[in-house]
């Protein structure tokens, strides 16, 4: 099969992405290993969707309702059921279905990918391998697709927003749920989620707290978790057992990037995902990503709309108009400096973008500087910056290499 | 009656700490916000507190799980209730993403999130 476009992913990302390489004249295959269109958003039937991208509230599944609606009212050639085995720099891809193997050759490649979970392995939590330790995700997908309450009394490691979550969806539904242990002084998760997810319910978020033996033989019969340091180290004395017969690991996502190795692209260490210019292409030119395959974002709405902007950018590539990869020709870098985690895109290939950063850590009454040729070309003022969340800085005037830093202000500082 | 609640105020990631005075069900007194908003907020999440229900139901028919929701935030105390009569949902025919399921519990509706029964797309291979 050849197309000119080929989307791989039909979460939020690629469906954005297939519906503007199509509205920008490309012919486009979208393939999606799932029976559905709609990604993680079909697990996560909690509101908080589409404020940026509809200006209204919805939850998972109709957030990606709309863009369902509106890839059946195109050409799109959707492939359910079919997962991309492998891809190769020059954008063929091997993909395969109920029908059997078969190859797509693109002009361009849009990576909607997603992310995955950190598992037990990743952290390395002594004790026995009992079931009952699930990753959080994956005990959303038992719950809210399957219909399967994965235990009944359960303690939840990582206060990010999809812990948060799922505290408060296994006691809707009967569990009970002993505690969320987050091992930074701080959560990750927004506040909106602490109040209404553990608040709303009494259910106790200890901070500086983190799992240190996992009990049980056949099945999970407790937790031992201790306090710990500055260091993240457990102190000593400070253990104490909590019975439960679930355990939930809500302890980080990385970009899903197999795809991205099988076809040479290079991967930044800090993301976890590719590299990519202004226009979300990848080392490998044609080759475009978008949403949580390239960088795990906070909000669906800024996964699409990234995907929106990798999908128009690769039916250009598709038609010849650019052919450029500014990796390949490395124009302007983009850098963290001071107190940013991270920045994406890492290169720019003209003198604006869109630049999405994280900050290392908790940070009130500072100010967001990014620097170019030795001036401050845009500042983002705040009164509170965290981890958990992604900042997006609008940039005009890039005209050599580009440092993002944080500049504390006032006594405050230091959250 | 007299009381003093304290809100953690959801509208930005700062998260202030806001006291709010109650007497005979209304407010006399916020501090601790440090924005307009902030006060607004907790005003009403101390006399109305309400939430967005969301759930899902199990479909025999279509062997699969059905997302609900309240169309409107319902009282914070009453989720408790409309949960259960949520979950004795019988539902035996295909449903499209809004259709009402259940007509004005607690002055809401509960809808469907999701089609359900209805083929997406074609399989095209």
């Amino acid at each position: 099969m050849t197309t000119d476009v080929l989307v791989i992913g039909g979460g939020p990302a690629g469906m954005a992405a297939a519906l503007s390489a199509r509205d920008n004249g490309a012919d486009v295959v979208l393939i999606e290993r799932d029976k559905r269109l709609g990604g993680i958003l079909n697990q996560c039937i909690h509101p908080g969707f589409g404020l940026a991208v509809f200006g209204q509230e919805l939850t998972g599944p109709e957030f990606a309702g709309r863009y369902i609606q509106r890839i059946r009212e195109t050409d799109i050639k959707v492939m359910l059921g079919t997962i991309a085995l492998s891809l190769s720099k020059d954008g063929t891809a091997v993909a395969q279905s109920e029908e059997g193997i078969q190859e797509i050759r693109a002009k361009a490649v849009v990576l909607a990918t997603g992310c995955r979970e950190r598992p037990r392995g990743a952290i390395n939590i002594p004790g026995t391998r009992p079931a009952g330790v699930f990753s959080a995700g994956t005990a959303q997908k038992l719950i809210n697709c399957c219909g399967y309450l994965p235990g009944k009394r359960a303690v939840i490691l990582g206060s990010g927003d999809i812990g948060l979550i799922m505290a408060r969806r296994l006691t809707l539904e009967g569990a009970k749920v002993e505690a969320v242990c987050e091992i930074l002084p701080y959560s990750s998760g927004l506040k909106r989620n602490i109040v209404q997810c553990l608040d709303d319910f009494g259910i106790p978020l200890l901070l500086s707290h983190t799992v240190t033996r996992i009990f049980g033989k056949d099945r999970l019969s407790g937790v031992e978790i201790s306090k710990v340091d500055e260091s993240r180290k457990p102190i000593k004395g400070t253990e104490r057992r909590i019975d439960c017969d679930l355990l939930l690991l809500s302890v980080g996502l990385k970009p899903e990037i197999e795809l991205c190795v099988d076809a040479g692209i290079e991967i930044d260490p800090v993301t976890g995902g590719p590299y990519v210019d202004d226009r979300m292409e990848t080392s490998a030119p044609g080759i475009f990503t978008c949403g949580n395959g390239l960088h795990v974002h906070d909000l669906a709405d800024y996964a699409a709309e990234e995907g929106e902007r990798a999908g128009k950018n690769a039916a250009e590539y598709a038609k010849s108009i650019t052919k450029n990869s500014a990796l390949a020709v490395k124009c302007y870098k983009v850098r963290a400096g001071r107190g940013v985690r991270s920045v994406v895109p890492q290169y720019v290939s003209s003198g604006e973008a869109l630049i999405s950063i994280r900050v290392s850590e908790p940070v009130n009454n500072a100010e967001l500087l990014v620097l170019s040729g030795g001036d401050i070309i845009k500042r983002v003022k705040k009164l509170s910056f965290t981890p958990g969340e992604m900042v997006r800085i609008p940039v005009k005037g890039i005209t050599s290499d580009v440092t993002v830093e944080l500049k504390r202000k006032g006594v405050a500082a230091g959250g | 009656m007299d009381n003093t609640k304290k809100i953690t105020c959801i509208i930005c990631p700062r998260g202030c700490i806001i006291d709010v005075k109650v007497e005979n069900g209304e407010v006399k007194s916020i501090k601790g916000n440090q924005c307009r908003r902030g006060a607004d907020y907790a005003s009403t999440e101390v006399l109305h507190p309400k939430r967005v229900i969301t759930t899902t139901v199990y479909v025999p028919a279509f062997d699969c799980m059905l997302p609900v929701r309240s169309d409107k935030p319902v009282p914070k105390e009453k989720i408790k209730d409309i949960i259960p009569v949520i979950k004795g949902l019988s539902i035996r025919r295909p449903v499209r993403m809004g259709d009402v399921l259940i007509r004005d519990i607690e002055g809401v509706n509960i809808i469907a999130s999701s089609d359900m029964g209805m083929e997406q797309f074609q399989h095209t291979n």
